[in-house]
């Protein structure tokens, strides 16, 4: 806005009024999401913190019971935050990996034709319904745990296998476009300089699309803390600290999602209080790695040193 | 637009928002502008008016729900006039929504708790539901005593060797939190919490497949659902028969009941009793289940 001072000098006093009103049209929309964002914490927080409180926030957050219809009901959801994490982390170490190395073949291997070809089925993959994602995983991954590993089936490893295919596409398109931003002068100096392509692409062109993955790996970690549909059917729903990656897990979403429609209000209120945890977990998720993405941004300005 | 009004703006909407939240808060709690809603009985008795806009709202049990679909549509049919409307949101849900008056009938599938009832609250029993046991047909177990079912569940047998099955561990399946057949199930059986390192599904459909799904399960569902993807357990040597559940010989069994508030009865509630207590009704409803002794 500021920047077009000089260019504005030039409207005419008349027009100016119906920038102001577009630009006020903008700022409408961009409130709205501001708007909802505000609703729902609020939202969240006046139903789920009284909730929280009655508990005690120790109790709440490091319990290991959770039996909410018991004649003496525990609340304890760190089993649950415990399969959030372990599920999410699981999943981010099988995808960025394969995610990683899909957008370079994208971004600088693949020749058009085959780019061309695999790009569609990335975008496809993203279209899919996550509930027609948990069918496959019920039907499909869930028996080949049991029969190949053993155990029940519906298990964390069968949470870890799903989620990671479900941010594949998320990582891939977000890497592939922060690889094709890499300036084109840094790639050439370092093909002058006699590296190799892949060298290139190692050394060169990743480090600098730095923050582009990393944000890529957000949204992954965002999509995959809080998917339900899918994990619901695969996980088995056993709120208990698993022993292995075998063991049935309930992540933190399967619990409100599982439980919400015979809750009777105060159980509501603490399924509530698990959104309020799911909330804070997304939330300080975002902060650290945008401090990490901030770094990044600052190296990526730099030239890399060993071009020095 | 400054930096200043934007934040001005932004305060302004957080207000707004909060107020608003604490608002529909208060409302929540307040039953009085609800009850208004509702006609008293001398209402309904002389103002004809009531009688055209006729509807019976039914919340309640998901297990229940399915049987009062089947009576409510032959009602509908018996009487044009009347529009039931059933809405499956679990036995809670049912019991807030009769003493709030959202509905005017609430089904429910256990026992209630005396906590649970108000002051002119009235309980119904409409038919019996009964609880099968139910493990995979693979599976050689036939029979099961009542306490190794509890001590199944409750985690202490682990095992089907040990209950003279096959070496297998016993992956238990069990419902979630608060389904009516849950807790019907847990006081059944007699224990106070289930093995928390059982498999939790969302329904009964959803507990069959799981059980025709693996070899060493063990499940219980509605007798309605029954099919023979799964396999019944007799219980103490007694298979779940229609005589076995009426002589009182299988003991897995709930009450399915309709319950309202005395008080605010319609006539349109007290004609859809009559017409449940029925003997037509009760044939569709031994198609399924097991109907009330007729000893009203």
């Amino acid at each position: 806005m500021r920047r077009g001072g000089q260019d504005r000098l030039l409207i005419k006093t008349r027009n100016r009024k119906w920038e102001k009103v577009i630009e006020i049209l903008f700022l409408l929309s961009a409130l709205i999401s501001v708007f909802s964002l505000t609703a729902i914490t609020v939202y969240l927080f006046a139903k789920g913190f009284p909730a929280i409180w009655e508990i005690g926030i120790m109790n709440f957050i490091f319990g290991m019971e959770w039996n909410p219809t018991a004649d003496n009901p525990s609340y304890g959801i760190f089993p649950m935050i415990y399969a959030s994490a372990a599920g999410t982390v699981g999943a981010v170490f099988l995808s960025v990996p394969v995610g990683l190395s899909a957008a370079v073949l994208l971004a600088a291997v693949a020749p058009p034709s085959l780019a061309n070809f695999l790009r569609p089925c990335v975008d496809l993959m993203s279209g899919i319904p996550s509930v027609v994602y948990g069918y496959f995983g019920l039907t499909v991954i869930v028996p080949l745990i049991s029969e190949y590993l053993g155990g029940p089936g519906n298990s964390l490893l069968a949470v870890i296998v799903l989620l990671s295919v479900m941010i594949l596409p998320t990582i891939i398109k977000i890497s592939e476009n922060s690889l094709r931003t890499v300036p084109v002068e840094i790639i050439q100096g370092s093909y002058a300089l006699g590296a190799a392509k892949m060298e290139t692409v190692l050394k060169v062109m990743i480090p600098a699309a730095g923050s582009g993955i990393l944000s890529s790996i957000v949204l992954g970690i965002g999509r995959a803390i809080g998917e339900t549909m899918a994990v619901i059917l695969v996980c088995g729903n056993a709120a208990q600290i698993p022993r292995s990656v075998l063991d049935m897990v309930r992540p933190m979403t399967a619990n409100i999602a599982l439980e919400m429609s015979y809750a009777d209000p105060f159980h509501e209120s603490v399924l509530f209080g698990t959104g309020v945890v799911l909330f804070m977990f997304i939330a300080a998720v975002n902060i650290v790695i945008n401090v990490l993405s901030g770094n990044a941004a600052k190296f990526k300005d730099k030239p890399p040193h060993y071009l020095l | 637009m400054n930096i200043k009004s934007f934040k001005l703006i932004l305060c302004l909407i957080i207000i707004i928002i909060i107020s608003a939240s604490t608002e529909s808060y208060n409302t929540e709690n307040n039953d009085i502008k609800i009850t208004e809603a509702v006609p008293t009985p001398a209402d309904t008795g002389s103002v004809p008016l009531v009688k055209n806009s006729a509807n019976i709202t039914i919340e309640g049990s998901t297990s229940a729900a399915v049987l009062l679909e089947v009576l409510a549509e032959a009602f509908m049919e018996k009487n044009p006039d009347i529009k039931v409307e059933i809405m499956a949101n679990g036995t809670n849900a049912a019991i807030k929504a009769v003493r709030n008056s959202s509905a005017d009938l609430g089904m429910v599938s256990r026992y209630l708790k005396t906590t649970e009832k108000t002051p002119g609250m009235k309980e119904v029993i409409i038919a019996w539901d009964v609880l099968a046991v139910v493990i995979n047909p693979e599976n050689n177990i036939k029979n099961l005593q009542k306490n190794h079912i509890s001590e199944i569940y409750s985690g202490r047998i682990t095992n089907w060797s040990i209950i003279g099955g096959f070496d297998m561990p016993i992956h238990v399946i069990s419902r979630e939190e608060g389904s009516g057949t849950y807790q019907a199930f847990k006081s059944l059986i007699g224990i106070e919490k289930i093995t928390p390192s059982s498999q939790v599904t969302d329904g009964n459909g959803s507990m069959i497949e799981s059980v025709a799904g693996k070899i060493n399960s063990i499940g219980y569902v509605s007798m309605g659902f029954i099919n023979n993807r799964v396999k019944v357990l007799s219980i103490d040597g007694i298979y779940p028969t229609k005589d076995n559940i009426l002589n009182n010989l299988y003991t897995l069994k709930r009450p399915f009941s309709l319950i309202y508030i005395e008080d605010r009865k319609k006539n349109e509630v007290t004609e859809f009793i009559a017409f449940i207590n029925s003997e037509e009704v009760r044939s569709i409803i031994s198609k399924k289940y097991i109907p009330t002794e007729k000893t009203e």
